[in-house]
């Protein structure tokens, strides 16, 4: 539609607030701009929700936005009952977890079945996302209890059962962490 | 002596079965009525009269007909008790005085379709003696967590009303309500002949709660548990149905976590002869079903536990000869996890199989074709997008008799497909299923030449819905809206009754469901149109909608106000993340006194309650009951302007 196309091309030069290339695809919008398709609608959700530490806005590890696809609890309940036999079967599949990074547009997903323990975790995550440990970027966790912690706290074989996603996060946002762990 | 011709036309279709003449020479449509022999000859003599429903009668020869006043009374109940559509009983109940009384004084079914339509005590001061009851609660969006929790529809004052003004119920059906253990207490305490009991997508009740019904209930003949969400502490619950309980025809437990007593599950299977259905849990081992299968070969429905386990060639042995045994097996179900090499134990079972829910079961296109192969007869499936569509293209070539099909998503968060399932899967299958009426299709593309080849295909699709994953997703070959695909759905199915949409639509496709969709009666919109046009179209086009539900789309104020009355016309409309007003809200339900217009606001309206505040779930439904007493406080109830106050009229059933 005509229309569209020139309401995106606008959008793009827009000044707003919010992380560079990501698309508002809130309600108050009547002509809901159709996101760009590589990154997907539930990413960039995420990404809106992942910018803040505010405690309400803490991402879930379900899908981001409410009651989509639409699939009923009891349904939805199996899917995650489904993954956790599968992540603990020795020698079976890998266990996947979604990393986002603060800043970052994209999310990417790491099996954590590859790596022996923290120090290659660690170093592939810095490779993946270009950064160096210690300059104000954190690797946290968020375990199964919706608890945000360090990567390290843990001993490792508690940490790959217990870990729910991974989130790099700059460096004044963690100091609110620290203080609560 | 000439014959009369007459024959109950209420609505629906007169079943020729239900009625045999009395006497004489008989010709179909004819009515029997069973009368005692002077109430026969005071028929003879009987003079009938018409009144707002076309009575047609044959009589045998030797009749003679006069029209009278009245017709007698035993008589009209034994007509109306054949009348068991509960949409044609509530427009008998609708004829006359003498109808509306009959009715009350016979009706034994009674079906409520919101909870809030309605009160308690408006239903027991109305109905005499009800024995079977249904009754749904929450609206369908709180399937999909849309609705908060604590919003509403408690089955106790429900259950305690009836407990107290027909202790004769002897069945319950509930859907999307919050049932306590309390409550469940309750049935144990007061239905003596208590037979059913159905709990669908409800919540609030735990295993402790079953126990007073398995040790209280000694007629039961059904307990189903439908994806309800209990609060599993204990399997042990099915220990207390008495030894000399025998009556168990159903049994559905299947969404309960914990494990049962196995010995306990399979005495209460050995000694209730009647068990048509068996559905378990996940906890019941193959070997254990095995065993079950083997005791009740005269099941028609089952539900398995978890097919999976390490190769055991005598389990396997064992499991082939059960299924093989069960000559009545209609329908199979649970099939969580299967492992593929124990799918040829079912072969035997497949063939005489007419429902088959492959739901929950990972399994493989080839695995999946292979076993579909031998099920020439089916006419459900539920199945996982693992099928493909070179699998629904097999499905279609050997299943001939399919119905309905449901296809789930296997990986419903991540936006990249992670199997080769497309539109191409649901063509094939309505291009090669003839008897096709009902579709729920889960997939991340879809084009308006596949919609328009679906439809000219299928005319006779009656349910068709159909989820792109991906919100505002367009046509993928010409990346444009999906309007003439879904417009075509809507004006070839003639019989549509009930559409879900998805994908990047317009306010065009509105124009066409208002023009087109005469029939439909319920209608799911999210991430849709344009404008308040578009619902306009819907509101002012589609005579015959009963369920309007919508989430995150430009409609507002307007077309709602405009169309205020026919929302009385509707059981329900739901809008979530739309751009209703809160003052849009207040004016609705000043207006419309016998809608109760509900602002549900999860984190509280803020202070200001301005008037252009956007509400966050606004929920509309017609009541004969007013604004509810047992509203949470993040539900605000519109108030009836004090003028346009009117006494609820008795008679309006929802």
């Amino acid at each position: 539609m005509e229309g569209t196309k020139k309401e995106l091309k606008h959008e793009d030069t827009e000044l707003r607030l919010g992380l560079p290339g990501r698309c508002d695809v809130h309600r108050k919008q009547s002509n809901t701009v159709c996101p760009t398709r590589k990154r997907g609608f539930l990413d960039i959700k995420e990404e809106s929700t992942s910018g803040s530490i505010d405690q309400d806005a803490a991402p879930s590890a379900k899908e981001q936005v409410v009651g989509w696809p639409p699939i009923r609890s009891y349904r939805k309940n199996h899917y995650e009952a489904k993954k956790k036999p599968e992540e603990l079967e020795e020698g079976g599949s890998g266990i996947y977890m979604k990393v986002s990074m603060d800043g970052a547009p994209y999310l990417r997903k790491v099996d954590l079945r590859l790596y022996k323990g923290y120090k290659e975790l660690l170093e592939a995550l810095q490779d993946m996302f270009k950064f160096k440990l210690g300059s104000g970027h954190v690797p946290t966790y968020e375990d199964k209890d919706g608890d945000w912690m360090l990567i390290g706290d843990v001993p490792w074989e508690m940490f790959i059962t217990s870990c729910k996603r991974l989130r790099i996060m700059k460096g004044s946002d963690v100091n609110g962490l620290r203080q609560a762990a | 002596m000439g014959v009369f011709w007459v024959g109950v036309e209420i609505g629906s279709e007169l079943q020729p079965a239900q009625f045999q003449v009395l006497g004489g020479k008989y010709q179909a449509p004819s009515i029997e009525l069973g009368l005692s022999h002077s109430l026969r000859s005071e028929l003879q003599s009987a003079q009938f009269q018409v009144l707002g429903v076309k009575l047609r009668w044959v009589l045998g020869l030797g009749v003679s007909i006069r029209m009278i006043q009245s017709f007698p009374e035993e008589a009209l109940e034994h007509v109306l008790s054949f009348v068991d559509s509960h949409g044609d009983r509530n427009s008998v109940s609708l004829v006359c005085k003498t109808w509306y009384e009959t009715d009350r004084w016979c009706r034994r079914r009674l079906f409520i379709g919101n909870c809030y339509a309605v009160s308690p005590p408006i239903v027991t001061r109305r109905f005499w003696d009800i024995r079977s009851l249904t009754i749904k609660g929450k609206p369908h969006f709180a399937d999909y967590n849309l609705v908060p929790q604590g919003w509403g529809a408690h089955a106790l004052p429900w259950i305690a009303a009836m407990g107290e003004a027909y202790p004769g119920l002897e069945e319950l059906r509930l859907k999307r309500m919050v049932v306590s253990d309390e409550a469940l207490e309750l049935i144990g305490k007061c239905f003596r002949n208590f037979r059913v009991l159905v709990l669908c997508c409800c919540d609030g009740f735990s295993t402790d709660g079953l126990v007073s019904i398995a040790a209280n209930c000694r007629n039961l003949r059904v307990l189903e548990l439908i994806e309800s969400e209990v609060d599993d502490i204990r399997g042990n619950w099915i220990s207390h149905f008495p030894d000399c309980f025998t009556s168990l025809e159903s049994l559905n437990i299947s969404c309960l976590e914990s494990d049962l007593p196995f010995a306990a599950l399979e005495r209460l299977v050995d000694r209730c002869p009647n068990l048509k259905s068996l559905r378990v849990n996940r906890s019941v081992p193959l070997e254990k079903l095995a065993i079950l299968v083997r005791k009740a070969p005269q099941l028609t429905d089952l539900g398995t536990g978890l097919f999976m386990t390490d190769s055991r060639p005598e389990l396997h042995t064992k499991l082939a000869g059960a299924f093989s045994r069960c000559n009545e097996l209609k329908s199979l179900s649970g099939l969580w996890d299967v492992a593929p090499s124990y799918l040829p134990t079912l072969y035997s079972a497949c063939p005489r199989l007419t429902s088959l829910n492959l739901s929950y079961a990972p399994i493989q296109s080839p695995d999946l074709v292979k076993l579909l192969s031998h099920c020439k007869n089916l006419q459900r499936l539920w199945v996982l997008d693992y099928i493909e569509d070179r699998g629904l293209e097999a499905l279609a070539s050997s299943c001939k008799d399919l119905q309905e099909l449901r296809v789930f998503p296997s990986e419903p968060y991540d936006h990249e497909p992670n199997i080769a399932l497309t539109e191409q899967g649901l063509v094939s299958v309505a291009v090669g299923c003839p008897k096709l009426q009902s579709v729920l299709y889960f997939c991340r593309r879809m084009s308006n030449h596949a919609l328009v080849t679906i439809a000219t295909s299928r005319p006779t699709l009656t349910r068709f819905r159909l989820c792109i994953i991906e919100p505002l997703c367009p046509d993928y070959v010409t990346q444009g809206p999906l309007d003439e695909g879904f417009g075509a759905i809507v004006e070839h199915c003639k019989d549509l009754k009930r559409l879900s949409m998805s994908g990047f639509i317009t306010d065009r496709v509105f124009q066409l469901i208002g023009a087109h969709g005469k029939k439909l009666e319920m209608l799911s919109l999210a991430f849709a149109g344009n404008s308040d046009v578009g619902l306009h179209y819907v509101l002012s086009g589609c005579k015959n909608l009963k369920k309007l539900e919508i989430r995150d789309c430009p409609f507002g104020d307007r077309a709602l106000l405009f169309n205020a009355s026919k929302l009385e016309t509707m059981r329900s409309l739901w809008m979530s993340s739309c751009q209703v007003s809160y003052g849009g809200c207040q004016v609705l339900g000043e207006k419309m006194p016998r809608l109760n217009v509900e602002v549900i606001h999860e984190k509280g309206l803020p202070e200001s309650r301005s008037e252009q505040c956007l509400v966050e779930h606004l929920y509309v439904y017609r009541t004969v009951a007013g604004p509810r007493s047992d509203a949470p406080e993040f539900v605000w109830t519109m108030k009836d302007s004090p003028s346009m106050r009117c006494p609820p009229k008795e008679q309006l059933l929802p």
